[in-house]
């Protein structure tokens, strides 16, 4: 709890932002960035003593979410929660809200894939980087798809961060 | 294969997302972050508070538990045993026996038996199951 205390503002920034980019949503990341916090303190992980706490604390959150993920792939009503509109899961009543929240959750998500592409129209380049990344291309593969090299790369992933982060500051979910 | 699903999409890209912000430098995640430096302490300070308060729950809950267990251990421990009620009890559990080596005691039908070593006998015959009252199984191997 005491190394947690003592993190600066710095820190308490990017677990936000960690928090928000594996959420996708500012109601989720509250939640994940304090069950998190307690799994950091409460024992359930330990942190290495070479570990940055922050970095920590991501690879935490990482791992809370991959483990609701895997579950979702089974039985997929927590994703129903990202889907944020109370009128439609009342409408949807209890029969297999799991489907149903799969099927609303794979239609919010092409939607708002198509918003964040389309943040890029006057740049063809970044936006190829984008989809080659949602493709889960990475490294030599990506540049020579976007045909940059390995600078470019990291100028256009910079790029795609700030300009996306700025567009969606409470999550993509939430801000869609 | 599993079909490509555009949630999976996003996820990647906001795995990109966070990677990169891994490498990027604290002077610039102060200059991209909106909020000034005490909003985020006092976010900082509610996430902190919900975790000490989830912390102080969970300690409360453990204590409970363990008082619980001890409390259980202890009134089994330090159970009053009327003496002469448990060398009857006794006495009737080895009459009743239908297993020749069920009690070793059975020879000489607790005589000798110290009240303390009939007390310890009582106890560990009913932690094991055996029903010296010949109300229950009784016997727990016959049948």
């Amino acid at each position: 709890m005491l190394l947690l205390e003592e993190l600066p503002a710095t820190a308490w920034r990017r677990i936000k932002r960690f928090a928000a980019y594996l959420t996708m949503s500012a109601a989720l990341a509250d939640d994940l960035r304090q069950e998190a916090l307690f799994r950091a303190v409460d024992g359930t992980r330990h942190c290495p003593r070479n570990l940055d706490v922050v970095i920590f604390v991501y690879q935490t959150m990482r791992s809370i979410v991959y483990a609701e993920r895997k579950s979702d792939r089974k039985q997929p009503t927590v994703q129903l929660e990202l889907v944020g509109d109370r009128e439609i899961r009342e409408a949807m009543g209890p029969d297999d809200p799991g489907a149903e929240a799969l099927m609303l959750m794979t239609e919010r998500s092409a939607e708002i894939r198509m918003k964040i592409l389309s943040l890029f129209d006057d740049d063809e380049t970044t936006k190829l980087v984008m989809e080659g990344i949602m493709a889960e291309m990475e490294g030599e593969e990506l540049c020579e798809l976007a045909g940059i090299d390995a600078t470019g790369l990291a100028t256009r992933r910079r790029l795609i961060r700030r300009r996306v982060d700025k567009a969606y500051p409470s999550g993509w979910f939430h801000d869609a | 294969m599993t079909p490509e699903r555009p949630q999976d999409e996003l996820q990647r890209l906001a795995e990109m997302m966070a990677d990169d912000l891994v490498r990027t430098s604290d002077e610039d995640v102060e200059r991209e972050d909106g909020d000034s430096d005490e909003a985020v302490m006092v976010s900082a300070a509610k996430d902190l508070a919900a975790v000490r308060n989830r912390l102080g729950k969970a300690k409360l809950l453990a204590a409970k538990q363990a008082a619980k267990l001890d409390q259980s251990t202890a009134a089994r421990r330090h159970t009053v045993v009327d003496i002469t009620t448990a060398r009857d009890r006794l006495s009737n559990a080895v009459s009743n026996t239908t297993s020749t080596n069920k009690f070793t005691l059975a020879a000489r039908d607790g005589q000798g038996v110290s009240d303390e070593d009939l007390a310890g006998l009582i106890e560990d015959a009913e932690d094991l199951g055996i029903d010296l009252d010949g109300q229950g199984a009784g016997d727990p191997d016959a049948g």
